[in-house]
């Protein structure tokens, strides 16, 4: 085992991959001789070199579109886009191209790609940099959506993401680059579609995701160390494929469900698995399924106004205190 | 060929025939231009796209009719002239043949036939299992489960539906339930107050822990419970510890019905009619019935409830898939053939799933056949809020002692156990016994003659 | 225009020049037929025939390699057959029937058929022009020598994405060539009305560092030569090209525009004096080839074609469990476990 910061795992896996497959290489903004702008790609350039480790210009629709034709013809190429925002400049490729491509085509063409980006906020960059659109990602049929939560599941479902046949969009979050965490030691290779319980309670389950995540923990253990409430805590690390099985397990032990969601309020990821639950496992339910969500507006970039945005360990402490008394 | 109105525009439904450039009778040749059309967006020349002659118009200049209808018909040379909708006959040629030409290959030459096209290879990785039951239109799987049905309407507290559930499993008096909250003020019942409810009762839970840990090393295999099987064990589950019990058996001589087996064999020998032991098993519980009353009956704490009517529920096994028993309504009224063929009739509509909403209820004597199986006894388990059961096992042939004016003797006779159990709260053994040697002797003795 | 030429000094075989003719033939015959097809009802949804067009298809594809990669647009019927794609599997996929080169599943605007190279037909303005950058970056990376063509209208010039990969393609070298069929118009629209320059591709490609090409995309002979250098220069390495051949579209847009935006009479002056068909045909003859030969070529063109209009007629329609398959890799759908 070794420490990894959630910024080195991602040099770490990009690297066992490359390492591994020849046909692996790497393109983006400032990725190359900079080593990325969050430095998460650090190293890489002087390991593998300019022919596989690539800076390009400022041309998001290029990005993405050569990464297709690369993926298309029997490359495995993994694609910056340098903040998830600005996946919107070339959403094409994600909603219109890489993910109808293969049924389109019936099964003949195929697009093994990772579209790697900075997700989330509370990092002060501001509206158009710090959004989670994780959530536009998963309304797309065709695609993988990961994103994960600590330094070990960022290594392993990086790999795990190169190494899968679909195209997958892989959300780092910004707030998280810094954080350390015990990275297994040698090949490191997780499985997309799996959610972990991180936190095993009995009284409520709640589910998040990537930042959300340690926040959900510590909120639960104010919880139980004030109230005694005991709450189960759901990393899901994959929007799609979704583990229902994970969730099912733990809402119908607890019979409450809370989710924990970075995305602005309308049809954020939590709708989603809250209609599912409210579907399924209807009768296991003993109170509303609620949802804990950044409000629906821009983020704002004042320190004090986008900590209140996003959910705070308080804030999910509160509601959920609130909603099981 | 019939000439169709084309789909200009891709939203467009109808086009109007703005001007014919031919007449019918004329010699059409493909390519010219045949008539003219408006659609909301656009206006178009349309061509022929065979030879002939322009034998009808069905849509004239001005008329607007929706897109794919005929508009008009030409017959090309030796053409059959087409019935409103049947499409052109047109056979295949062999589609293999190899084109040639007088100079040397040509890039596309020797088309392959393209029927029976396959995806290109798939790479299996399976990296999602999805549930088996995961389609089409079936993308989620809502519970069939309905513990709406368990509400009263007089009820006027609200429940989670996790509460409704096991309200619904514990059987909860949902009256007392409401009573007891209303005067506790609460007026929303979750798992935890429906929890304390239940313990204070103190009802025993005969329910097995199902959160109890399982070595599923020593039991890797699951069966999962269908929902007939589901609904059986939790009958069964609070029939057990709520009904005290008892058991008694008798045996029983069927040599005599075959004489009168037999008899109805030839008598109906046409119609290939076989009366099973069972329906004269059924007919005689029916006619013991009414010296015995109280075991056609229904318990509630005080009192017993009697029938007015004998309903003979007969248990009937799905295939190992679950149990169910339908109901034979007024038993009693029926003679013996009648009952045999409704009885049949019943079992069979059981086993095909064609049970009529009304048969699943109103049981009031449960009567339980064993006997394919060639077990000797069963001891049944009474069904609420009936108070008795009977077993009919295996019939074997087996030596017995006669006993007439000339001593005793040995002879070989057809015997079954007959058993049942009973409530014994509603009666005693006693009462039970002789309802059973009544049975017996109606088996044994009755004049079954007079039924046919 | 290139100086007359003869037998004699001829660069291009005759075996070459026959299979230029065929191809062309074939794809009028097949787009004629698509359109009467669509006429009776049997094509059903939008369709964007390239009758007029033929010239650069053939051109293209008769001096490619057979591992070389082609994208093209919606208009892309004329690419997916000169590349070798059969026409059952074309007309089926118009018809929506099973033995469609996609079994249905793509329709028109999104013919694909990867085992003869053709990478996709695309829909979206401008988005296929950065896959043949990609392509081509994976022929680089690789060691492959296989080049990608990428084919476009001149409305695609205006877009982002246009830029985008004219930049990368350049900057990086790739092996891609990129084709620009100007039909003088952007569906509805003259293109000069809507373009800051005059010629939408071939005014654009200084601005890159490339030569600024301009053909006679009727030609298929000129169409022919250009490609060539273009691939042989790809392939030597040295980068991409940007070539514009000036055409004419001889349809509509799409199936519902009958053209009424054209000025009078300039549909009949393309298709008397400048068909590419009828003037291939001619110098066929200049060349001194046979009546006999290229009416043989033609029989044979009609007689595929309407074998393929029979069994593609004949052909089911897809059966309904092939609509979810083929989302993801594993030929399946499932989003959940």
């Amino acid at each position: 085992m070794a420490q990894l910061t959630y910024r080195e795992a991602v040099a770490a896996a990009i690297a066992q991959e490359m390492e591994r497959d020849e046909t692996v290489a790497f393109i983006g903004e400032d990725v190359a001789k900079a080593g990325g702008v969050f430095k998460a790609t650090v190293g890489l350039f002087d390991k593998f070199g300019p022919k596989r480790v690539i800076d390009t210009p400022i041309s998001e629709q290029a990005i993405l579109g050569a990464a297709m034709g690369a993926a298309m013809t029997g490359m495995r190429p993994i694609a910056e886009i340098m903040f998830s925002d600005f996946l919107a400049v070339c959403w094409d490729f994600v909603a219109n191209e890489m993910s109808k491509s293969r049924y389109m085509s019936d099964g003949q063409l195929k697009c093994p790609l990772v579209v790697r980006t900075g997700n989330g906020g509370g990092s002060r960059f501001g509206a158009q940099h710090s959004q989670s659109i994780e959530n536009w990602a998963m309304a797309i049929p065709g695609i993988k959506v990961v994103a994960p939560s600590t330094p070990a599941d960022v290594k392993g479902l990086l790999a795990a993401s190169i190494r899968d046949n679909d195209p997958v969009i892989f959300f780092e979050h910004k707030s998280l680059y810094a954080i350390k965490g015990e990275v297994p030691d040698g090949e490191h290779v997780d499985t997309l579609g799996t959610a972990k319980v991180v936190r095993e309670g009995k009284d409520a389950t709640i589910i998040a995701l990537a930042l959300m995540v340690p926040r959900a923990v510590a909120a639960a253990d104010k919880l139980m160390q004030e109230h005694g409430i005991d709450v189960e805590v759901v990393d899901l690390r994959t929007l799609v494929p979704l583990d229902m099985k994970t969730i099912s397990k733990s809402v119908s032990k607890t019979g409450r469900l809370f989710t924990v969601e970075e995305n602005p309020r309308l049809c954020g990821w939590g709708a989603e698995i809250v209609s599912i639950v409210v579907d399924e496992l209807f009768w296991d339910l003993d109170g509303p399924a609620v949802r804990i969500t950044t409000p629906h507006i821009p983020l704002p970039a004042a320190d004090n106004l986008e900590d209140i945005a996003i959910p705070s360990v308080d804030r999910i402490y509160n509601k959920i205190l609130d909603v099981l008394k | 060929m019939n000439i169709l109105m084309p789909q200009l525009g891709e939203t467009v439904a109808e086009g109007t025939v703005s001007k014919w450039h031919k007449n019918i009778g004329d010699d059409i040749k493909s390519g010219e231009i045949l008539f003219e059309i408006e659609t909301d967006k656009t206006s178009m020349e349309i061509p022929a796209t065979t030879d002939g002659k322009l034998t009808k118009i069905l849509v004239n200049e001005g008329e607007t009719t929706s897109v794919g209808s005929i508009v008009a018909v030409i017959i090309g040379e030796g053409e059959q002239p087409p019935e409103d909708d049947i499409k052109e006959d047109t056979t295949s040629e062999n589609i293999n043949k190899s084109i040639e030409s007088s100079q040397s290959d040509l890039p596309i030459k020797n088309e392959e036939s393209f029927t029976s096209k396959k995806t290109s290879n798939l790479e299996i990785v399976i990296d999602t299992d999805a549930p088996e039951w995961f389609s089409f239109l079936n993308e989620v799987q809502t519970p069939d489960d309905n513990y709406e049905a368990f509400s009263s309407k007089n009820i006027d507290i609200k429940f989670t539906p996790l509460a409704k559930r096991l309200a619904n499993n514990e059987r909860v008096d949902l009256i007392k339930l409401a009573d007891y909250f209303k005067k506790n003020n609460a007026r929303k019942v979750n798992r935890k107050l429906l929890e304390d409810y239940i313990s204070s009762l103190s009802v025993t839970k005969a329910r097995s822990n199902i959160s109890g840990k399982i070595d599923h090393v020593l039991y890797p295999e699951k069966v999962a419970l269908n929902r007939i099987r589901r609904t059986t064990g939790q009958r069964l589950s609070e029939s057990w510890p709520q009904v005290p019990q008892a058991f008694q058996a008798v045996e029983v001589n069927f040599s005599n019905l075959d004489k009168t087996r037999n008899e109805l064999k030839q008598k109906y020998s046409d119609r290939d009619l076989k009366v099973s032991y069972l329906s004269f098993v059924a007919r005689a519980i029916s006619l013991a019935i009414k010296e015995y009353p109280l075991v056609n009956s229904c318990f509630s704490e005080k009192e017993l409830h009697i029938a007015s009517e004998v309903n003979l529920a007969i248990a009937v096994d799905l295939n190992y898939n679950g149990l169910i028993v339908p109901v034979l309504k007024n038993s009693d009224k029926m003679k013996l053939l009648d009952l045999n063929e409704n009885l049949n009739d019943l079992v069979q509509r059981a086993q095909n799933n064609k049970l009529k909403q009304e048969e699943y209820f109103g049981g009031t004597y449960t009567l339980s056949n064993n006997g394919s199986m060639g077990t000797y006894m069963t001891a049944p388990i009474v069904n609420p809020p009936q108070v008795a059961i009977m077993s009919f096992d295996g019939i074997q042939k087996r030596p017995v002692i006669i006993e007439d004016s000339a001593g005793d003797t040995i002879g070989i006779r057809k015997i079954g156990v007959l058993g049942q159990s009973f409530d014994h709260r509603a009666f005693d053994g006693a009462y039970a016994a002789s309802f059973l040697k009544e049975v017996k002797s109606i088996i044994e003795e009755f004049n079954w003659n007079s039924e046919i | 225009m290139a100086k007359k030429q003869t037998l004699k000094n001829d660069d291009i075989n005759e075996k070459k020049r026959l299979e230029l003719y065929n191809t062309q033939y074939l794809i009028r015959f097949a787009e004629q037929r698509a359109y009467d097809l669509f006429l009776e009802n049997l094509v059903k949804g939008t369709s964007h025939l390239s009758l007029g067009q033929e010239a650069i298809a053939s051109g293209f594809a008769n001096a490619m390699q057979k591992n070389d990669k082609s994208f093209c647009t919606y208009r892309g019927h004329a690419h997916t057959l000169a590349r070798g794609a059969s026409v059952v599997g074309v007309l089926g996929e118009l018809m929506q029937r099973d033995c469609g080169l996609m079994r249905g599943k793509g329709g028109s605007m999104h013919l694909t058929d990867t085992s003869k190279g053709v990478m996709g037909s695309y829909a979206i303005i401008g988005a296929h022009l950065p896959m043949a950058v990609g392509s081509a970056w994976r022929a680089q990376y690789l060691g492959h020598d296989d080049v990608a063509t990428v084919f476009f209208g001149d409305g695609t010039t205006n877009i982002g994405a246009f830029h985008e990969a004219l930049n990368y393609a350049v900057v990086y070298k790739l092996p891609v060539v990129f084709v620009c069929e100007n039909n003088n118009y952007m569906e509805y629209t003259p293109i000069e009305s809507i373009t800051a320059v005059k010629n939408p591709a071939a005014d654009r490609a200084s601005a890159y560092g490339l030569e600024s090409i301009i053909i006679d995309g009727n030609d298929a002979d000129e169409v022919y030569r250009t490609a060539q250098k273009a691939y042989a220069k790809a392939r030597a390495g040295d980068g991409p090209s940007l070539i514009e051949c000036k055409t004419y579209r001889q349809s509509g847009h799409s199936r519902a525009d009958p053209g009424s935006y054209r000025p009078k009479g300039e549909l009949e002056h393309w298709k008397k004096n400048n068909d590419p068909i009828t003037r291939y045909r001619e110098r066929l003859i200049e060349f001194g080839i046979k009546q006999n030969v290229i009416d043989d070529i033609e029989n044979n063109v009609k007689e595929l074609v309407d074998q393929a209009t029979e069994e593609a007629k004949n052909s089911p329609v897809p059966p309904e469990d092939i609509l979810t398959t083929n989302v993801y890799a594993n030929g399946g759908w499932a989003w959940r476990n």
